[in-house]
Parts: structure tokens; C-alpha cells; sequence
């Protein structure tokens, strides 16, 4: 192997330990920094469709995720009604943080948006129902995802 | 036995036995295509193959070469094991991550070089037939050109994909995912797969590099090559993903359009190398890509027979082997026009291993004969 290539590969190695050291403490970070506005308003303000009989149960338990997000970050929530794909194209253009709209893992929107953890596996209609981030929002979704599996440990 | 080959090897000692005062190293070294059954068939008076003697004068022995074929088919193998089950791994830690998708397309596609050297191995040793009278050796330009092509595709598509998430602002968003009883960020699952893709690779790549040119591989030596640049890809891909944990959105777009850029070279070079060879370039190094010194080495040989008063040469690259044609204008002390080939083929042969094929023509209009007609020469199209 020739100096160079020695060389050039060992600052990758260093460069490498370095990026993951630095990101132990407080990453990731939110692109657009939802999870730092949250806290400073202490308003999290939450899209929520009106769900039909068959999802209410559905739609609770994901309320009452998201009571639980706002909570950990010192927050209440600011519900925002309206229809469905009207709340998840303001999520895309990222004019809210978060979703509730008991949205499937497959739905088509989960490609353009932040989709969390199934929170509830298989529900009515047979399918994963997820929570809705804004896309970027790193930070608050890993938030979402570790409130949900802990929700699922207990 | 291929025919050719006995007529080679089985004409080419026995004169130089008989008249040469070199005769026996030159004798030694004069058995580029040689087996157990050639051997026997050339000098019945030595039972063993004398495997550490050179093919050529400063050439690798047989032995080297038989390792060396030994070494490319394991390390091909490493490479289709390793390359299969990165795959794999960067497949199930892939998420929503443009870099990461790329990268699994990059390990996928790295499959194709080494299967194609592996084939080329059995395809190209297969003798000529009626219908494919110069034999098989260009199988693997042939599957390189092709591997080239759908590498230089992939990459364009993957330059354009990463673009337009870059021009449209596409936001990747990363999740947690569950490891032992914790939900971590998985991009830095992500990352850790990164950096340990990013190493096997450019070990492999270093060690095939001296493996193709011992046997004048083109297909592994561009192998090698991308083996050898893939931990720029996946440093690239290590700092995106580090880039999108502070919250740089456009990181993993980036990275995505280094990656990919990385392919769509990969591609285009090799597509541009193979063509070469498929119009008959004269054989190159495959690192500096000049002229290899074979052919200078010819025209010394050849200059320096007795009977040569001018000579040309057409030589080409015939996969790994060269073939060559060669027109020699002789003076008046030329013998008989079968021993005067003889001559020429006892000095030329030996010169090199890769060195499978040769034409010798006498003439006395050396430019007319050895020239290949244009349209206009041939007055079918006015100049």
C-alpha cells in the first residue's frame, strides 16, 4: 500500500472517530430546530384529523403519545384540526412539527415525511399505525421513537 | 490441445536445439503456452516440467503464473462474499437516508466486476472452434464493457436522483431504532456501517493490484481500482450522515451526489477502456496506460535478425493476450521462407506470455501490403 493511500485512509479512520465522538452528547439535531422551539415556547403545536369510530382507539393512543412528547419537553399541546392530507402537506412544508392523523407505516405520505415507530401493530384495518414528523426533525422524531418504545416496554 | 498452440510450441524449440548456441536457456525460456503434455511433446529427455523457469527472458515463471491465477480466483471469491453480505448489511440499516441508499446500490454493483472476472476465467480458456477460430479471450471485454455500462447507468440515474433531492430541498429523516433495550439514533447505526464498509474493500483492492498485472487482467485491475476508491464514497457517506446529526439537512444529499459521482466514474472510465480494446488498441500498461514496452522490444528483435531489411508491425490486445502481425521486408541473405519464419518466431515468442498469436508475411512493398485501406484509398469515396 503507498504512503498516500496509508495516509488518506488513516485521516478517514480519524476523521470518522472524530464525527462519532462528537455526536455522543447532544445530536442529532433538528434541521429546522423543532425540538429547541418547542421548548422555548413551550408550545408544541400538533396536527390532528378527525377520526371515524373504527380508529377512535387508535386516535387516543396516539393523543396520548403526544401529551407525552410535549411533556418531556416541558410543553402543552396546541391541537390543530383539519383534514388529513391537508395537516400532512403542512407537515412536509414543515408548517408544524408533528402529526396525528393515525396514519399507516405504508401509507404514501411516509416516503415525503418523518415517520416514527409503529405504535400500534396491526391495528383496525390490519396495518402499523405510525406518527408524523416534520421531515429533518431528527431530534424530536428519535424523541417520538423512544417515548413509543418505552410506551411498548412498560 | 489447441492446434495452434502445438504448432507454436512444437516448431519453435526443435530448430533452436539444433543451430542455436543459445539453445538451451533460449530453449527454456521459449515455452509461453506450455502444459505437461507440450512438454513432453518438446523434449521427451526431461520427464519434470521445469516450473520455475521464466515464460520469457525477465517474464514470470509458469509457477508464478499458476499462483497467480490461484490468488485472483480467491480473492475474487472474497470479494463476491464480502461484497454479498454488505449488501446485505447496509440494505437492513438503509432507513431514510439518500446516502445510505446509494451506497447499497454501490455494493451491489461492486458484485458485477468480480463475477465478471470469475467467468471471463472459464470463458476465455475455452479453444477455438470452427466458428470463433481466434478463440474466446475477448469474453471479457466483453462482459467488462457490458458491467461498465450498467455502472456508468446506475451512477448517471443515482447523480440525477441525488440532485433532484438536493434542488427540491428533500429533508432525510431519521429515526430511532431499538438495540438492546435502548432506542438509539439510527443514523449512527448507519454511520458504523459506513465505516465499516468503507475498509475491506481498499485492502482487497491493494492486494489485487499486483495479481492483475502479473496476469495482465484488465477486468481486475479495474476492479481493483474501485475497490481501491470505495472508502472515498464511504467517507463521504460518514461525514453526510455526521452532517445531518447537526442538523445539515442537505449532508446526506451530498454525500449521496459524492457517491454517485464515484460510480458514474467507475462506469464511464471502464467503458471507455473496454471500447479501446474492443478497436484493437496496442497492448498498454494497465497503470500508466502506455504503450507496454512489448512492442518497442518487437521491433529490437526483429531489427536485429540477419535477413530484416524493414519491418512493420500490427500488434493488438485480444484480452489479456496480444496478437500481432507482423510484415518484414528481407534483404538478400533471407533463407528459405520456413525457416526464415521460424527465425522470427523463435525471436519474437519468447518475449512475452501474453504474446499468443503471430502472423509473419515477407514482402517486398512493405507500406502497401501491411496497410489497412481507407475508403478513400480504396477509391470507393472521394477524398
Amino acid at each position: 500500500m503507498s504512503t498516500r493511500s496509508t495516509r488518506l485512509l488513516m485521516m478517514f479512520l480519524v476523521a470518522s472517530i472524530a464525527v462519532c465522538l462528537c455526536g455522543c452528547a447532544n445530536l442529532p439535531r433538528d434541521a429546522r430546530q423543532s425540538t429547541d422551539k418547542t421548548r422555548q415556547s413551550r408550545v408544541l403545536v400538533v396536527g390532528v384529523s378527525e377520526a371515524d369510530e373504527e380508529m377512535a382507539t387508535v386516535s387516543a393512543r396516539e393523543k396520548s403519545l403526544v401529551q407525552k412528547v410535549a411533556r418531556r419537553l416541558g410543553a402543552r399541546v396546541q391541537w390543530r384540526r383539519g383534514n388529513a392530507h391537508t395537516l400532512l402537506q403542512d407537515l412536509e412544508e414543515a408548517k408544524l412539527p408533528i402529526v396525528a392523523a393515525t396514519l399507516p407505516s405504508d401509507s404514501p405520505f411516509a416516503a415525503s415525511v418523518g415517520i416514527s415507530q409503529p405504535y400500534v401493530k396491526n391495528g383496525p384495518g390490519h396495518k402499523d399505525y405510525c406518527l408524523a414528523v416534520a421531515p429533518g426533525e431528527n431530534r424530536l422524531l428519535l424523541l417520538v421513537d423512544q417515548i413509543i418504545s418505552e410506551e411498548q416496554q412498560s | 490441445m489447441r492446434p495452434g498452440q502445438k504448432n507454436i510450441i512444437g516448431n519453435q524449440t526443435a530448430p533452436q536445439q539444433a543451430d542455436s548456441k543459445q539453445a538451451a536457456p533460449q530453449h527454456a525460456a521459449s515455452k509461453p503456452l506450455g502444459s505437461k503434455q507440450r512438454d513432453s511433446d518438446a523434449e521427451p529427455e526431461h520427464s519434470a516440467p521445469q516450473d520455475d523457469v521464466p515464460f520469457t527472458r525477465g517474464g514470470p515463471s509458469k509457477d508464478e503464473l499458476r499462483q497467480g491465477f490461484r490468488r485472483l480466483r480467491k480473492l475474487e471469491w472474497i470479494t463476491l462474499g464480502y461484497q454479498f453480505g454488505a449488501t446485505i448489511f447496509v440494505g437492513v440499516l438503509m432507513g431514510g437516508s439518500q446516502a445510505m441508499k446509494t451506497e447499497w446500490l454501490e455494493n451491489m454493483l461492486a458484485l458485477i466486476p468480480a463475477i465478471c472476472v470469475l467467468l471471463t476465467l472459464h470463458t476465455e480458456n475455452k479453444p477455438p472452434d470452427a466458428k470463433r477460430p481466434f478463440g474466446y479471450h475477448r469474453a471479457g471485454t466483453l462482459a467488462f464493457l457490458a458491467a461498465a455500462f450498467t455502472l456508468a447507468a446506475v451512477g448517471t440515474f443515482l447523480f440525477y436522483d441525488s440532485l433532484s433531492n438536493l434542488v427540491h430541498h428533500e429533508y432525510p429523516s431519521i429515526g430511532g431504532i431499538n438495540a438492546l433495550g435502548h432506542t438509539i439514533w439510527h443514523g449512527w447505526l448507519m454511520m458504523g456501517a459506513m465505516f465499516i464498509t468503507g475498509i475491506p474493500p481498499v485492502i482487497l483492492g491493494h492486494l489485487k493490484i499486483p495479481v492483475a498485472k502479473l496476469l495482465h487482467d484488465k477486468a481486475l485491475y479495474a476492479d481493483a481500482d474501485m475497490n481501491r476508491a470505495n472508502w472515498m464514497s464511504n467517507g463521504a457517506g460518514l461525514i453526510g450522515l455526521g452532517l445531518v446529526a447537526w442538523g445539515f439537512w442537505w449532508g446526506d444529499s451530498v454525500a449521496a451526489l459524492i457517491i454517485s459521482l464515484d460510480i458514474m466514474r467507475d462506469g464511464w472510465t471502464h467503458v471507455f477502456k473496454s471500447l479501446e480494446d474492443v478497436m484493437d488498441r496496442t497492448p498498454v500498461d494497465l497503470e500508466s496506460e502506455r504503450q507496454q514496452p512489448l512492442v518497442a522490444q518487437i521491433h529490437r528483435e526483429l531489427r536485429a535478425l540477419p535477413f530484416v531489411a524493414d519491418e512493420r508491425v500490427l500488434i493488438r490486445e485480444h484480452g489479456r493476450y496480444a496478437f500481432a502481425e507482423i510484415f518484414i521486408q528481407p534483404n538478400e541473405q533471407v533463407p528459405a521462407i520456413t525457416q526464415a519464419t521460424r527465425q522470427v518466431r523463435d525471436a519474437i515468442l519468447p518475449l512475452n506470455w501474453t504474446l499468443q498469436h503471430i502472423v509473419v508475411e515477407f514482402t517486398n512493398d512493405l507500406q502497401t501490403d501491411s496497410n489497412v485501406l481507407t475508403r478513400e484509398e480504396l477509391e470507393i469515396e472521394d477524398s
